[in-house]
């Protein structure tokens, strides 16, 4: 049983892991004809496993209603919310699902605009009230290297605005400078390290060394 | 509690009776409806009307956790839940699978392709990925993660080490042509650092002197860098260039050393990984420069919408 | 707990005070902007570019203006304009910000001189890759559910090989992805939009030339909408954002000051 559930779709990652390495590097058009197929299926493949997000969610807000956990209530929002666009989606402004989106002045579009668009904009802009506030309570110049932080975060906020250069005109070019020398060396060297661990990663996978995309306990 | 409820509510009602004001202002005013080729477009109207309730209850979380603000929330991940089924279907399912496998089969004059077909290997991969759900048969899914994954893991080795790595060490180590002079501060400098880095654990005046040298060195440096003179004459910019060439060289290797934890951050490789820490310190206040920048662009645009969309003073 | 709601306030009222106030001069376009525009000013009328729309609502403010910069500066170059995103939240109004602006332009047709693709799943290799073969085969349909194959933009746009310029309007980090498997892979010419958040990442991209010009933020929204002599959100944003920058700096240097103050306090006292 092992053999059926854990050694065969390690030999199938291995097999295909050393197949997907091999063509980046064959010139011939089966290989071109290949990446191309195999990306129409992996864009099937990962279509389908919506159904898992999906399902992953809901999941968890019938749970949370079931055991009527705290804020249970809201789950209902949740539903609502879903229910509302699929309904309205199916309906495809009377032309219904099988036809072409319609797109413009249904049901979907109006709720995609007044509603997702403003809560998710609205959402991320909580996040400047909270920066500003960490920026005040936690920016102090304890150390040297705090000091460094500090200093560039100043030239760099002050320079990339229109006030940076009525102050003054070396604002601007030092934070430019300060993107373009000590930032690139630092960026470089972690996008080297970074890049050195994907491999690894990826020859570990091919290997089967790394098992978790696996899942299951064995 | 009860005076702090009670001020909950009162900030409620008003924040209720403003939003009312407003829009009968707007309406009154003739603001409202908003107009397109002369008519009334209660669809625009509408939509704003509706995204600032959402806008506001959104915000309403600064004031503190609410009803409001967690109904809209649970409200938003539903919604997109409910975009995401639309996307899907409109552009993926519908042009991939069921008009080319599904539809004909209801259309007598449309044939299924036999070519199409072999569309039913993906379908049922996919199929046997979704089998994750199940506790009893959710092993068969390892099939296609085990092709998938394994195939796009070897895939990847080639772009990223040509991308990711090789066009990097490339355009680290560049030519840096530099008159003498330019040769000769530098050597200067890196003996100044190295004395700095050797005295610098010791620690008493000296060591500071040196810290304050070497600071004031690198800071002289970055303020004649950004001399517009300077910059617009071909020599000096020549070898600025070089220079930071050399400067990213450095700071590449040192970042290097810090993140290598197999060698003790003693003597030299201690003074080179302090010399990382000076290159990340600054790469963080840059990032953090930055990410204060966009958050605040995006409450700058909250504001643009409802100052100028809504209110229609912008 | 300290209360900071007084500073929520103070953020809010600065804004509400720039945005009210008389116009500003926006700043000197930066030079990684101005790469952008002169690039697309170069090209030869009837290029396609590509446009990879991969934000949602939450990057809106930061990117949407530098989307609407670049559709209208391409169609007013006469170029052909492809529109796609990997991220299905903001599908929807990728697709209205095409038709909108294309609407600018009676004698463009959907089809022939623009087109939004829309969504497509399965990943950025995948999808790229799949790109870099075939884009009508890998979007058999537009947004609109339209057949591509028949399009006349796709008649001299088989794939990415035939894309003359590719701009990333990125939210996350898609750029990599782009980069990585199709402007490197298939020697694309490259730019990047992204939000500010992903700025300084891009200056290591810029340094080895694996993109040509960066659109970082509002800053870069404003500095292209001045190139393009159309100023919209981002100009008008910019004024807001110098003075949030500044109130935000002059009460870090309050607070270490205060800080450093108590400080020495505690130390004379002990």
């Amino acid at each position: 049983m092992r053999t059926i559930k854990l050694t065969i779709p390690l030999l199938l990652a291995f097999l295909f892991g050393i197949f997907g390495i091999a063509i980046q590097y064959t010139a011939h058009p089966f290989s071109s004809d290949t990446k191309e197929l195999i990306s129409q299926w992996s864009i099937i493949i990962g279509g389908i496993t919506w159904v898992l997000g999906t399902y992953s969610l809901m999941h968890l807000h019938v749970g949370k209603m079931k055991r009527r956990e705290e804020g249970w209530g809201y789950s209902i929002f949740f539903f609502f919310g879903f229910g509302i666009v699929a309904l309205a989606s199916v309906h495809n402004g009377g032309r219904w699902f099988w036809n072409p989106n319609v797109a413009k002045g249904t049901l979907y579009q109006w709720l995609y605009e007044a509603l997702f668009v403003s809560a998710g904009a609205t959402m991320f802009s909580l996040l400047g009230f909270f920066i500003a506030s960490a920026a005040v309570r936690t920016f102090r110049a304890r150390t040297v290297e705090g000091t460094l932080l500090l200093l560039a975060a100043i030239v760099v906020m002050l320079g990339r605005v229109p006030l940076g250069e009525m102050i003054s005109g070396y604002l601007p070019r030092v934070s430019d400078w300060l993107m373009r020398v000590p930032n690139t060396a630092a960026r470089r060297a972690i996008l080297l390290g970074v890049s050195l661990g994907g491999i690894a990663l990826s020859l570990r996978i091919i290997f089967g060394i790394e098992r978790t995309y696996l899942g299951g306990r064995d | 509690m009860a005076e702090s409820r009670r001020r909950d509510i009162l900030i409620l009602l008003g924040c209720v009776a403003m939003l009312f004001v407003a829009n009968f202002v707007l309406f009154a005013a003739q603001t409202f409806p908003l107009r397109s080729a002369g008519m009334p477009d209660w669809w625009k109207t509408s939509i704003i009307i509706a995204g600032v309730v959402m806008t506001v209850a959104m915000f309403s979380f600064l004031y503190k956790d609410n009803p409001f603000f967690r109904a809209a929330e649970n409200l938003f991940v539903g919604l997109g839940l409910g975009v995401s089924l639309n996307v899907e279907w409109f552009n993926f399912f519908k042009p991939h699978v069921y008009d080319i496998l599904v539809a004909p089969v209801f259309d007598p004059t449309v044939d299924v392709q036999k070519a199409e077909l072999v569309r039913l290997v993906p379908i049922a991969l996919g199929i046997l990925l979704v089998m994750r759900i199940s506790r009893k048969y959710g092993w068969v899914s390892r099939y296609t993660m085990g092709m998938l994954v394994g195939f796009w893991a070897g895939f990847a080795v080639q772009p990223e080490i040509h991308s990711n790595i090789l066009i990097h060490l490339g355009a680290t180590i560049t030519p840096t042509p530099m008159p003498w002079i330019a040769w000769a501060s530098l050597g200067a400098v890196a003996v100044l650092l190295c004395v700095t880095a050797y005295y610098a654990p010791k620690g008493g005046r000296l060591a500071l002197g040196l810290k304050i040298a070497s600071g004031a060195a690198a800071l002289g440096y970055i303020i004649l860098r950004a001399v517009p003179a300077l910059q617009a004459s071909e020599a000096w910019a020549e070898a600025f260039n070089s220079l930071d060439r050399l400067v990213i060289i450095v700071g590449v290797l040192s970042v290097l050393f810090y993140f290598f934890f197999s060698l003790e951050h003693k003597g030299a490789v201690g003074a080179i990984s302090r010399l990382g820490i000076i290159f990340l310190m600054v790469a963080f206040g840059a990032s953090f420069g930055y990410t204060v920048m966009a958050r605040e662009s995006l409450v700058v645009g909250r504001f643009q919408f409802l100052l100028g969309d809504w209110l229609q003073l912008l | 707990m300290r209360d900071f709601r007084w500073l929520f306030l103070l953020v809010s009222a600065a804004v509400v005070f720039a945005l009210l106030a008389p116009q500003q001069q926006p700043g000197t376009p930066e030079d990684a902007v101005k790469q952008v525009y002169d690039t697309i000013e170069s090209l030869p009328e009837g290029s396609a570019i590509l446009l990879a729309m991969d934000y949602d609502p939450q990057a809106k403010a930061e990117l949407e203006p530098t989307s609407i910069a670049l559709v209208r500066h391409a169609l007013r170059r006469n170029l052909r304009v492809i529109g796609m995103t990997f991220w299905f939240t903001g599908n929807d109004f990728a697709n209205v910000l095409f038709e909108q602006v294309g609407s600018e332009f009676p004698d463009k047709v959907w089809g022939r001189d623009y087109v939004y693709l829309g969504f497509q799943p399965g990943g950025m290799a995948q999808v790229i890759t799949g790109m870099g073969e075939n884009i009508a085969r890998t979007f058999p349909q537009d947004y609109r559910n339209r057949a591509t194959a028949g399009m006349p933009i796709f008649q001299q746009v088989q794939s990415l090989k035939d894309i003359a310029y590719l701009i990333d309007l990125a939210a996350g980090d898609s750029f990599v992805g782009w980069i990585v498997y199709g402007g490197d892979k298939y020697a694309v010419k490259m730019a990047v939009g992204c939000t500010a958040v992903s700025g300084p990442d891009m200056f290591v991209r810029l340094d080895a030339k694996q993109i040509n010009g960066l659109i970082a933020g509002l800053r870069g929204a404003a500095d292209y909408e001045s190139l393009i002599g159309i100023p919209g959100l981002g100009t008008s944003g910019m004024f807001a954002q110098s003075i949030i920058h500044a109130m935000i700096v002059l009460s870090v240097i309050l607070g270490n000051g205060l800080y450093f103050w108590r400080k020495r306090k505690k130390h004379q006292e002990a």
